[in-house]
């Protein structure tokens, strides 16, 4: 029987999904990723406070699952593809017609940023979270949050021309 | 040269101008921030940039909601199923129900030496036959090589991932073997009192190289369900190594 817990773990998947692909940049590890991180979390669903918002909680374990694999593959390097992206990232067309910036151009210009930038502007500016949420992702303080980001967003912007 | 106490000041004014555009300020302080801006048309047009920063971001194709593929929503589901469902166990054998989407096609898994699982398909035999140290002489390099090393041995090149602890306290390390002839391996092997123990082993076909990387969801998995540590840091992992020489 499907609980709160089984639905909205559910419910987030695709916003699993997109904060994995942004991680990894491709579709198949972010599938991957997502498995990993429903597994772990249901490991520790005791830990879970009911109630309490659960999509910084299983993005703090998708993060911690992703930093695991990169340790794993340390020797591997990581596998870029960015045409794994674009099917990755398929929206529909009603999505497509509203974007004013192609992926390629916001992809370029997120590309040039730091990994800590890109991870700072995808969980505040795409997925929502709070400044005190993403400090719980990532595990650092709020204040560092903000002085991360805001140089994230100025650097962004003065990539894309924004003035 | 930029004063240092300007810069800090012009960097703590744009955090507060951008919590203020998202919302993240309390009413007194967002109200006196509006009013600085309201007098401010530098100060305003810095908040036009913050504001469209995450405006672009919101509104490109990056934010866009990510189609699930069915087959990985059925496999979040039986995992919810299983957790809410908890079987016994054969010993040593984890729980691993669903093998990662991207897996290779040959990718066969051989756990504990009871039985393996492929794509569909049992294997008919264990590769590797669990239990203690069967004296392999690669073995030897499993306490010498710290992880992200590699080291060749005359089974074939070893390369050491991680190091961790598992549920039962023990050290645990997972490798990957490639060797001369036939498929790389990834394994997990838990130290005891007798030796290594084969705990997990994954073999990846289709050529060489190191395993497919969507094993790695298996190897997660079978930690996870091992309630296995976070790996050890190198300072951690050397102490632990030298414990055992």
């Amino acid at each position: 029987m499907a609980d709160r817990f089984d639905a909205d773990m559910i419910a987030l998947l695709p916003q699993l999904r997109r904060f994995a692909i942004s991680l990894c940049r491709s579709g198949d590890i972010a599938d991957d990723l997502v498995q990993a991180t429903a597994e772990r979390a249901y490991a520790a669903r005791a830990t879970f406070a009911p109630g309490a918002p659960m999509a910084p909680w299983l993005f703090r374990i998708l993060r911690n699952a992703w930093l695991d694999q990169l340790r794993r593959r340390r020797t591997m390097g990581v596998v870029l593809d960015t045409d794994e992206i674009d099917r990755a990232s398929a929206m529909d067309g009603e999505a497509a017609a509203e974007a004013t910036l192609t992926l390629r151009t916001v992809e370029t210009a997120m590309a040039t940023l730091s990994e800590d930038q890109r991870i700072i502007l995808h969980l505040v500016c795409i997925e929502e979270l709070s400044y005190a949420e993403a400090a719980e992702v990532l595990d650092i303080p709020k204040g560092t949050v903000m002085s991360r980001l805001a140089r994230a967003r100025l650097a962004l912007a003065e990539r894309l021309g924004i003035k | 040269m930029a004063d240092p106490h300007d810069t800090a000041r012009d960097e703590m004014m744009n955090e507060t101008i951008m919590a203020f555009v998202d919302g993240e300020l309390p009413p007194h302080e967002a109200a006196r921030v509006r009013q600085m801006l309201c007098d401010d048309a530098a100060l305003a047009a810095r908040a036009e940039l913050f504001s469209r920063s995450r405006k672009v971001l919101s509104q490109s194709p990056l934010a866009a909601v990510p189609t699930v593929d069915p087959v990985l929503i059925a496999r979040v589901r039986s995992i919810a199923d299983r957790t809410a469902r908890p079987e016994v166990l054969p010993f040593r054998r984890p729980a691993l129900p669903w093998v990662p989407m991207a897996l290779a096609a040959s990718l066969a898994l051989i756990v504990g030496g009871v039985a393996g699982y492929g794509l569909g398909e049992r294997t008919t035999a264990p590769i590797v036959q669990a239990g203690a140290d069967d004296g392999g002489p690669w073995r030897q390099a499993l306490a010498a090589v710290p992880s992200g090393e590699s080291r060749q041995t005359a089974a074939g090149r070893l390369t050491a991932i991680a190091s961790f602890h598992d549920g039962a306290g023990r050290l645990c390390r997972e490798v990957e073997l490639a060797p001369e002839i036939g498929a790389p391996s990834t394994q997990v092997l838990c130290r005891a009192d007798d030796g290594w123990h084969l705990e997990l082993r994954l073999v990846g076909g289709g050529g060489g190289g190191y395993a497919a990387a969507s094993s790695h969801g298996v190897v997660d998995a079978f930690l996870a369900a091992r309630n296995a540590s976070a790996p050890l840091s190198p300072d951690a992992e050397r102490r632990a190594l030298e414990a055992l020489r």
